[in-house]
């Protein structure tokens, strides 16, 4: 699997997990607890409560700034492939993509709202944009060679999920 | 005997039986959408997109109104609402409700719960989509009605910069605003926006199918067209532009998800007090929090486009600092203020009240599922785990779960503080169990499916893949048994809530 999302759900898992420490620590220790006391306390460490999540917050900011998928913060694709989603297909003007190279998937729609969500051979989503009528995404991605599939990942309509299709990264 | 304006507390309880009996038609089709994606059943596809839309849209609506109403209500203790005004609204809100219930059962409307443009036009019939285009109307003009008329009488009272707790900026708190009204001040200006979203999106919709025959409307669908393209840096009014219609589908959309919390917040500042016999007042920290909530509640609203990547880089990043923004006045003085509450309520009393446990558990409910959102809300996250059941996962947290539970815990205060209906029954224990196992599973197949890339809104898994199809299945069937624990808690807790409602309308 992915790191990045393993990440990213790990870290979820982690804060989810406090919260409920927190809430069983507020049940049991109330009991016999002082209300003036807890409220001192917080009030006390608002401050750094308050340091403490900003910096997180601004230190988790910059970092995702380096996985920004969008293509100001990418390498120049040395190769174009067109994708146009019409429902309930994608045309693809190549299936065969080369691998290791920086390729720009230009992907548009013709109808409604899509997404072209791509999955390794493993069944984990790796990459998606947005397929939207009159506007063209442009998604530019490294691949590993092997068999990639194209599911969609926008409703868009009662068949949007069987709107699926394939391409091979060949080396 | 109550502090609050009886009758205003009467329309509050028709509007929540409205609500409650909504959602078992509603949940039910829950249920019946995880049992196809668990295989046990095969249902036409169009049949489940309708269901998925009716199950999204409607609890959707409910679940903002539900607080919307209930903090109304109980703003009577400071303020004269406009009760004309309340009944005027109910109305238009539950023709419109019924409205949109008719209109996508009988035609078979799937468009998904915010209905991107321009998929309305594909799959649905021209009459079906103006009665439902009207009904949807009527609900926005109902509740931008309630909304206008909680701005007045709040200002009538305290003056507009005071609603807003702006003499606390300088530590000037000789006068005394309650948080109910400040909170309700900040979601109703909110709500406005997000009616006005709204309504320019249905009204470019209507517009397509009615240009031809009405020319003053084609003046109106022209004027919100342009406007609405233009907000969005396109100048054309040849016709609504699909990410400009995307744009205000969610300054509608996320905004009135997350106004119905701050609704339910402006009711928990109100409530929790007689629990906890501790002061919860405004004070310069609670003034600046929901000051600045305003803000980022509307700016936030472009993390729903960061797949977008023709949306302006800028905007993309705007989206994602001000979701960061968020958390951090909402949990150093909202969460905060409440866990205090909660903690002096079971200090202070030698029993626990299963009432403030439940609107712990909302608390709880909202933090956790706002974490998740919060994560989505970060680009590279979002990259992975957009439109996976990731994203079903956190709404379900703090608007399915969260809300639904504080509106009952709201429900039971104003029967029991306010009518004298006695409530200390063993079945809010057990009720409270069987439904929080139930949520535990069922949200728990929504996250677990975000992290093993699981798309949302799929009829079926089996052509995913990988091993994906048999993933897929194995967690919907989790989901229906937590669902089906759901469903049992739910209805003891509806039947218990409902009868008590009925005696005092029978009382009179
Ligand atoms: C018995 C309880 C519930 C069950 C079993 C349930 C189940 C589901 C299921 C299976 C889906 C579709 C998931 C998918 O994308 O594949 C869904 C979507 C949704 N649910 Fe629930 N749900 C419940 C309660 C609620 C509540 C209380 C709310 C209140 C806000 C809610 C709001 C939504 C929304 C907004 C959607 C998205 C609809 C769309 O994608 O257009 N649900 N739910
Ligand atoms: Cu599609
Ligand atoms: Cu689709």
């Amino acid at each position: 699997m992915d790191y990045l999302r393993l990440t990213y759900f790990s870290i979820w898992l982690l804060l989810a997990i406090s919260v409920l420490i927190i809430i069983f620590w507020i049940i049991k220790d109330s009991k016999k607890g002082n209300p003036e006391k807890l409220a001192k306390f917080l009030s006390k460490n608002r401050r750094w409560a308050f340091i403490a999540i900003v910096i997180v917050l601004i230190l988790s900011f910059s970092i995702s700034l380096i996985y920004y998928p969008y293509p100001q913060f990418k390498p120049k694709p040395v190769l174009y492939v067109s994708v146009v989603a019409e429902r309930y297909a994608w045309y693809m003007n190549t299936t065969k993509i080369p691998s290791n190279v920086p390729v720009a998937f230009l992907v548009t729609s013709r109808d409604v709202n899509h997404d072209f969500g791509i999955y390794d051979e493993k069944g984990d989503l790796i990459a998606q944009v947005q397929a939207m009528p009159g506007y063209i995404n442009e998604l530019i991605l490294t691949l590993k060679p092997g068999n990639y599939s194209v599911v969609c990942l926008e409703f868009c309509g009662p068949y949007h999920f069987a709107m699926l299709s394939s391409f091979e990264v060949i080396t | 005997m109550s502090e609050y304006n009886i009758k205003d507390l009467k329309i509050s309880l028709i509007l929540v039986s409205f609500v409650l009996s909504t959602f078992i038609l509603a949940g039910s089709f829950g249920i019946l959408m995880r049992t196809d994606q668990a295989n046990l059943l095969s249902l036409d596809p169009t049949f489940f997109y309708t269901i998925l839309t009716f199950h999204g849209l409607l609890n959707v609506v409910i679940f903002f109104l539900a607080p919307f109403f209930i903090a109304r209500a109980l703003l009577t203790r400071y303020v004269y609402v406009n009760q004309k005004i309340t009944i005027i609204s109910l109305i238009l809100i539950v023709f419109g409700a019924f409205g949109t219930m008719f209109s996508l059962l009988a035609g078979n409307m799937a468009l998904g719960w915010y209905f991107l443009y321009p998929i309305i036009f594909y799959d649905s019939t021209e009459e079906f989509r103006i009665i439902w285009d009207l009904s949807i109307l009527s609900l926005g003009f109902g509740i931008l009605l309630l909304a206008l008329d909680n701005i007045r009488s709040i200002v009538k009272k305290y003056g507009f910069t005071k609603s807003l707790a702006w003499h606390y900026f300088k530590g000037n708190i000789s006068e005394e605003l309650p948080p109910i009204a400040l909170i309700s001040m900040v979601s109703s200006i909110a709500t406005i926006f997000a009616a006005f979203a709204g309504a320019m999106v249905i009204i470019e919709f209507l517009g397509k199918d009615l240009l031809s025959n009405t020319p003053v409307f084609s003046a109106i669908y022209s004027v919100c067209t342009v406007v609405s393209n233009a907000m969005f840096g396109k100048i054309d009014p040849a016709g609504p532009d699909p990410l400009a219609m995307k744009n205000m589908t969610f300054m509608f959309g996320h905004t009135l998800a997350n106004v119905s919390m701050f609704f339910m917040m402006a009711a928990v500042y109100e409530v929790m007090p007689y629990y906890s016999s501790r002061q919860w007042k405004t004070s310069k920290l609670v003034a600046i929090a929901w000051n600045l909530a305003l803000i980022y509640v509307l700016l936030a609203m472009f993390h729903h486009l960061y797949m977008d990547f023709v949306q302006p880089l800028a905007l993309q990043i705007t989206g994602q600092i001000f979701s960061y923004v968020s958390p951090v006045p909402a949990l150093l003085v909202t969460i905060f203020g409440a866990l205090s509450q909660v903690y002096a309520h079971r200090a202070t009393n030698q029993s626990f009240h299963m009432l403030p446990m439940y609107i712990l558990t909302g608390i709880a409910c909202w933090m956790i599922g706002g974490i998740a959102a919060i994560i989505d809300a970060t680009v590279p996250a979002n990259f992975l785990f957009h439109n996976t059941t990731w994203v079903d996962a956190h709404f379900h947290t703090y608007f399915g779960f969260g809300v639904s539970i504080m509106t009952i815990a709201m429900t039971w205060f104003i029967l029991e503080k306010n009518f004298n209906r006695n409530s200390q029954h063993k079945i809010w224990l057990y009720a409270f169990i069987v439904l929080s196992i139930g949520w535990i599973l069922h949200l728990s197949s929504f996250y677990l499916g975000g992290l093993l890339s699981i798309p949302r809104r799929f009829v079926s898994y089996i052509a995913l893949p990988g091993n994906l199809p048999t993933i897929g299945s194995d967690l919907a069937l989790i989901s229906i048994i937590g669902g089906i624990a759901i469903g049992i808690a739910y209805l003891a807790i509806y039947i218990t809530l409902m009868k008590n409602i009925f005696r005092i309308f029978k009382k009179g």
